[in-house]
């Protein structure tokens, strides 16, 4: 425990209050990086921010921060950005608290009463959010107070209060979805209802892009046009949040206000629900299988290697709700792409299925790159295939088309998008896919390290070169698919 | 004289430090043979070797005959490596875990489904075949590892430490499985810390150290070796190893 020991002892927090425990979550998320390389990069990258506070503090020393309406605006959409990543990063949080129970039995089984327990974990999860973000905003914002405009150090009491809500919402969700579906189904729910909440500012703002109304300008420019059809962000109550990042006292109070009420209300909550949904989380490994038939079960066992390899890879990967939440995240970061190429207006007919046709091999090819680094390099049971008599090469060969018969449905919406403007570029866009996602796969398959899955979860994946590789495979064979589909 | 199930000659391991220098062993077919030694002897680098696992520096491997480092595929067809940290995936429930073993065997999917079930009721697990295994207990695991290193039939079957972690009724159960599988002609290797098993059910013993065979042979043989027939296995053990005189008296 030398975190707070570090502490004078006079100042060192009483072992097991909740000061104590506190400090170790923050302990905990602060060590849950990567290590010493990861250490650095960050430390460079505070440096690297905090000079550019710096340079901005100075070269706007003298000037005046007037909360004109689209600068209210612009805050507005930030913080609801901010606000949707914490309540994602906390779902998430939560679910590992609620699913992989790690220190929670022990400190449970402690003799420390469970009220303080839970309100550490909570404040955990609300201070780990929180620490994200400071490490983004505040060595660029601190310096710019401190230098030009003193009233951007509300930024540091409202980034609390962000994370006080952030959690609230978080956490409210995670709860919920445990007592309305069930443990099982909640974590796979969870995973996707993460996705689409860290995403939601993003794919609001296409749609507001994309709707034919409202003018482009980058991710927040539709939203923030959206906003300024509406009025919302920079009027009334609406406007209070951005009010307060700028420093006007009355709405930061406020704000800080509704924050910790919010945060006190779900604490209450939170400590009459969490229990019961940690209990109901923990007896999903109590609770048996639907029990197979004899027909089923003799089925499972027909088909030879290529059906056993492919119904292994597909049962692991739909079983591991943090995949399936990569896999919508990185679909949903697609999506613009999409809007941009089908949008009435957006670009000539004659390219939109040799721009359909791109997208999809791209996106076939990044999706088997990651589905193969799982089947290939994280193997769950490496020494079971190793002393298997298949040998390890044809193995993997076949890792990697069950991971390209998995991006196949993926792929196949493409295509399918392009059928009825042009067939023959259909059959191009599915061949072309293909070849990508074997590229890709490929790649990995000769150049990847094993590792854990785990590691894919914390996107910590396989070697950068090899995953540069792989995107450039994609769009090598994206690049000669589109021309081929352009001219057949 | 019967056939001769696993043969190493010269085998030579070294990770930095040689860990296998020069063994020789030879392992009669039909008879459960325990390899002994105190930790870091070498017992799981040569049976790892011998699994395919790991390649040797020098030396040659047979299993019934088939040089295990020139066809490793008909090698391992024959053989099942049940380590002491079983290989499964959490995620797949035991009945799909054989299925896919089966499938990597290549065993005909009726006879395999067959075959799974007879395991798993006889292991006990038939009513939990379509529960992940992430939810067991670390011997139900280790019975669904057992039943997929059975599955396949295999001639010839290394363990390495299977009693770690079980309890004492599955501790029996397979140490019972051990002699079934002798007595329907099968050739069993293992490697255990707990002498006494080596003791009840072993046809030969071993006794590893430092990377190299230091005895072989029956108990009794062991034994005479030693110039006593009342030392305990674990004496002849202690003494072989040197073990005996490592250790500071408890009581001093």
């Amino acid at each position: 425990m030398r975190f707070p020991m570090r502490l004078p002892d006079a100042a060192a927090p009483r072992p097991g209050s909740l000061l104590w425990l506190v400090l170790h979550e923050l302990r905990l998320t602060l060590r849950s990086g990567r290590g010493r390389k990861g250490l650095i990069i960050r430390m460079v990258l505070v440096l690297i921010y905090a000079c550019l506070g710096v340079t901005a503090g100075l070269a706007l020393r003298g000037s005046a921060l007037e909360a004109a309406p689209d600068l209210l605006r612009i805050v507005t959409a930030g913080i609801v950005t901010i606000l949707s990543f914490m309540a994602a990063q906390v779902v998430i949080g939560a679910q590992r608290t609620l699913y992989e129970s790690g220190d929670l039995d022990l400190l449970l089984s402690s003799p420390i009463p469970e009220k303080r327990v839970l309100e550490a974990k909570l404040i955990g999860l609300a201070g780990s959010s929180a620490t994200t973000f400071a490490f983004l905003l505040l060595p660029l914002a601190i310096p710019l107070a401190l230098i030009a405009w003193p009233q951007l150090l509300a930024i540091v009491p409202m980034l609390a209060a962000l994370a006080l809500v952030g959690a609230s919402v978080g956490l409210g969700l995670a709860i919920l979805l445990v007592r309305l579906i069930g443990p099982r189904g909640a974590r796979a729910t969870g995973q996707v209802m993460a996705a689409l909440l860290g995403a939601m500012v993003f794919l609001l703002s296409q749609l507001a892009t994309h709707s034919g109304e409202m003018p482009g300008g980058g991710r927040m420019g539709g939203l923030v046009a959206w906003m300024r059809e509406t009025g919302i962000g920079a009027e009334g109550w609406s406007s209070w949040p951005a009010r307060a990042a700028l420093g006007e006292a009355v709405p930061l109070i406020l704000v800080l206000a509704f924050a910790a009420a919010l945060f006190a209300g779900t604490s209450l909550w939170f400590r009459r629900h969490f229990l019961a949904s940690y209990q109901q989380a923990g007896e999903r490994n109590l609770r048996r299988g639907r029990v197979r038939g004899a027909g089923s079960a003799r089925r499972l066992f027909a088909g030879g290697l290529m059906r056993a390899i492919l119904r292994k890879e597909l049962k692991l990967m739909l079983r591991q709700p943090e995949l399936i939440f990569m896999m919508v995240l990185r679909l949903i970061y697609l999506l613009p792409v999409i809007f941009i190429g089908i949008r009435p207006g957006g670009m000539p007919p004659a390219f939109i299925p040799s721009v359909i046709a791109a997208i999809g091999t791209v996106a076939t090819g990044q999706l088997t790159g990651s589905l193969a680094w799982m089947t290939i390099s994280a193997e769950d049971a490496p020494d079971l295939l190793a002393v298997s008599p298949v040998p390890l090469g044809r193995l993997r060969r076949m890792k990697l088309i069950a991971a390209l018969i998995m991006v196949s449905p993926v792929a196949l919406v493409f295509v399918a998008m392009i059928v009825p403007l042009k067939p023959a570029a259909a059959l191009v866009a599915l061949i072309g896919a293909m070849a990508a996602g074997y590229g890709a796969g490929m790649v990995e398959m000769l150049f990847g390290k094993p590792r854990t899955r785990s590691a894919f979860i914390k996107r910590q994946e396989g070697s950068f070169l090899v995953s540069i590789g792989g995107l450039l495979v994609s769009m090598l064979v994206g690049t000669i698919t589109a021309a081929l589909a352009y001219f057949v | 004289m019967s056939e001769t199930a696993l043969e190493l000659k010269g085998l030579h391991k070294s990770f930095g430090k040689p860990v296998i220098v020069d063994l020789d062993l030879s392992v009669r077919a039909g008879k459960l043979y325990a390899l002994l030694g105190p930790n870091g002897a070498g017992k799981t680098t040569t049976l790892r070797m011998v699994a395919g696992l790991t390649a040797p520096d020098k030396g040659g491997i047979r299993v019934f005959g088939i040089d295990a480092l020139a066809e490793p595929s008909a090698a391992k067809a024959i053989t099942a490596w049940l380590p002491d940290d079983p290989m499964l995936y959490d995620k797949l429930t035991p009945l799909e875990y054989l299925a896919f073993v089966a499938g990597l065997w290549r065993i005909d999917g009726a006879e395999a489904a067959a075959e799974a079930e007879r395991l798993l009721r006889w292991l006990e697990l038939w009513e939990e075949r379509d529960t992940r295994c992430e939810t067991f207990s670390r011997g139900m695991k280790q019975k669904v590892a057992l039943a997929g290193a059975l599955i396949h039939k295999p001639r010839l079957l290394i363990l390495d430490e299977p009693l770690t972690g079980l309890d004492a009724a599955m501790a029996r159960q397979v140490k019972d499985m051990l002699q079934a599988q002798v007595r329907a002609g099968a050739t069993v290797i293992v490697t255990t810390h707990i002498l006494e098993v080596a003791e009840r059910l072993a046809d030969r013993i071993g006794i590893i150290h430092g990377g190299r065979l230091l005895a072989e042979g029956t108990l009794a043989e062991l034994r005479e070796r030693a110039g006593s027939d009342r030392l305990t296995l674990e004496e002849l053990f202690l003494d072989l190893t040197g073990v005996r005189d490592a250790v500071p008296d408890a009581a001093s």
